[in-house]
């Protein structure tokens, strides 16, 4: 408690110096690039609303992509048919998501480990289904296409770099929504839910209160990338909001080392490089080059990239990587006195 | 304000196997009250049954005025009953003074979803420090809880239970794998605690329970074989024979009244 922090802290230094480096990336990469960095973005702040979820609090989630999902649709729809000014459709879907994790969260934080896994899984599953089904609000197994451009000061924002900057102000703003909560008292709190819940239960935390509520932030936050997805992609399909996609932002999540925000939104941008960019010169390959890395991962750096900075024995501040990036601890009993 | 603790015809089963049967126990406003017994004899679900970490089968527990038999584990924490578990039950991935924080945020701070002001965050900080001092553990609060000895874990989790200020503390064995020095630390420690916390312990090292107790319950087979004043328990042949069996006569009590 007492231990002395320079000022300003390594890890501020690194975020300005990341922000100003991705702020200034459209001027020197090529649209292409862009273009790819806009899509790492918009997974990587999926991946860091997962993370929230996974790493912080211990809630392993098969199923967020379906709050991307309902969040993309809901920006798409609401630009083609109501306004696509910014940012209003962006609000739009960060609220679907939201709602929509609250109606759903309810049930699935009430279950443990694999359960909430399945729970999860099968909550994706519908929402997959229900988006393949919905022809007249979804576009069915097509899609929902033709969604305009979003309109700032009454100009659409068709350039690749402007549409880049949006997307990274966005991004922005949901990183810091997710890296305040995990440095706040709620995120200590969650925290403990991850070490020790039957602890922090006979402390007097309302447990299943705090995971229902986080479920819903990192719902709002999946949501909102969704969002950025429509305006990015103007197209959104059934397959945003599937399987594959929840399994990659997971993938996306162990790879940067769970619990830490910004080693999700790194091990997004390996996940993307590999999907899209490296995947189409490997011949078809791109999937079976994803799994050789997660293997990699699992077994060379369990604690993800993240763990690699702790393994030369530095310790994250609480929140800088949403606190729990640490290397797996030798367990104290998280067993309580259930024992005669 | 002192509260005293009341259970009546208590029981919890697993099956056909009855863990705690019929246990009616007072403990007094502001005592220092052991709980022994030989092992399996009921004493840890007793007292997971007191705080609500376990659902009672049978019979009820009133904390002061107040029925909380059906009372959350939850509320029951918020109404002051804090607790330490048998084996240390701590947040491994966190600091000493981490595992304190989480304890003293959730009594005297408001959990919010942002940052902690400075001020705010530098009277907790105070307050935890003050703990961790107090629990001999000063200086300690950056190391990880995972580096700690035993000893000093059962300390941490000392120092979290104090945090909430509970109003009836249960410690489950505090003093098991402590050092001679860390056992004594942990007497003056109760000891010094102020006189309106009720604390109702379970504890083996019998010379232990009788420093600190000013009452005792014996229990043995999950019912109660006997209540009363630590003369009452250390003269007690049936107690005797509970420890010991029959046709034993080895003094079980070494301290001399």
């Amino acid at each position: 408690m007492t231990d002395r922090v320079s000022w300003p802290p390594r890890g501020m230094l690194f975020g300005v110096a990341a922000a100003l480096l991705l702020a200034a990336a459209p001027l020197f990469l090529a649209p292409y690039a862009t273009t790819t960095l806009t899509r790492m973005l918009v997974f990587g702040l999926l991946a860091a609303s997962l993370a929230l979820l996974v790493g912080v609090t211990g809630l392993p989630s098969l199923g967020h992509a379906a709050y991307f999902g309902v969040g993309a649709y809901a920006a798409g729809w609401f630009a083609k048919n109501i306004s696509a000014g910014a940012p209003l459709s962006l609000l739009v879907a960060a609220a679907a998501g939201g709602l929509v994790a609250a109606a759903t969260g309810w049930v699935a934080v009430r279950a443990r480990g694999v359960f909430f896994l399945v729970l999860t899984l099968a909550i994706g599953e519908i929402v997959h289904q229900a988006a393949d089904r919905w022809d007249s609000v979804t576009g069915g197994s097509n899609g929902l296409y033709g969604i305009p451009a979003t309109m700032f000061g009454g100009e659409p924002i068709s350039n690749v770099g402007l549409l880049y900057w949006y997307v990274l102000l966005a991004f922005g703003i949901g990183l810091a929504v997710l890296w305040l909560v995990a440095r706040s008292p709620y995120g200590t709190a969650l925290r403990g839910i991850h070490d020790n819940e039957p602890r922090m239960r006979a402390l007097g935390y309302p447990t299943s209160l705090y995971k229902y509520a986080v479920f819903v932030i990192a719902g709002t936050i999946a949501g909102l990338a969704g969002g950025l997805l429509a305006t990015q992609q103007r197209l959104v399909t059934p397959e945003d909001l599937g399987f594959t996609t929840a399994a990659l932002a997971l993938l996306a999540v162990i790879i940067g080392g769970a619990g830490s925000l910004w080693g999700a939104c790194l091990g997004a941008a390996l996940v993307i490089l590999v999907r899209d960019t490296l995947g189409p010169t490997l011949d078809g390959h791109g999937p079976l080059v994803l799994g050789l890395l997660f293997i990699l991962v699992v077994y060379l750096m369990p604690c993800g990239i993240a763990g690699i900075r702790l393994r030369r024995g530095q310790r994250p501040a609480a929140g800088d990587s949403g606190g729990t990036g640490k290397p797996a601890p030798e367990p104290v009993s998280v067993g309580g006195g259930a024992s005669r | 304000m002192t509260v005293s603790l009341t259970c009546r015809g208590l029981g919890r089963a697993f099956g056909a196997l009855k863990a705690v049967d019929q246990v009616d126990m007072r403990v007094a406003p502001g005592s220092r009250h052991a709980l022994i017994g030989p092992n399996g004899a009921g004493k840890t679900t007793l007292l997971s049954l007191i705080t609500g970490a376990l659902g009672a089968s049978a019979g009820e527990v009133w904390l002061g005025e107040q029925d909380i038999t059906r009372v959350s584990e939850i509320r029951r924490a918020r109404l002051g009953i804090s607790q330490t578990m048998q084996h240390a039950s701590l947040f491994p991935s966190m600091t000493t003074a981490e595992n304190v924080m989480l304890a003293v945020q959730r009594h005297h701070g408001r959990i919010s979803p942002w940052p902690r002001r400075r001020p705010h965050r530098g009277r907790l900080e105070v307050r935890v420090e003050d703990l961790l001092d107090r629990a001999g553990l000063g200086g300690r609060g950056g190391v990880g809880v995972t580096a700690l000895s035993h000893g000093e874990r059962k300390q941490v989790e000392l120092a979290v239970a104090l945090a909430c200020e509970p109003r009836l503390l249960l410690l489950d064995e505090p003093a098991a794998g402590m050092s001679a020095a860390e056992s004594q630390r942990l007497v003056e420690l109760v000891r010094r605690l102020p006189a309106e916390v009720t604390v109702l312990f379970i504890e083996h090292d019998l010379d232990l329970v009788f420093t600190l107790a000013t009452d005792v319950t014996v229990l043995h087979l999950g019912q109660v074989l006997l209540s009363g004043s630590p003369d009452e328990i250390r003269t007690s042949e049936a107690v005797q024979q509970a420890y010991l069996g029959t046709g034993h006569t080895e003094a079980l009590f070494t301290t001399q009244p």
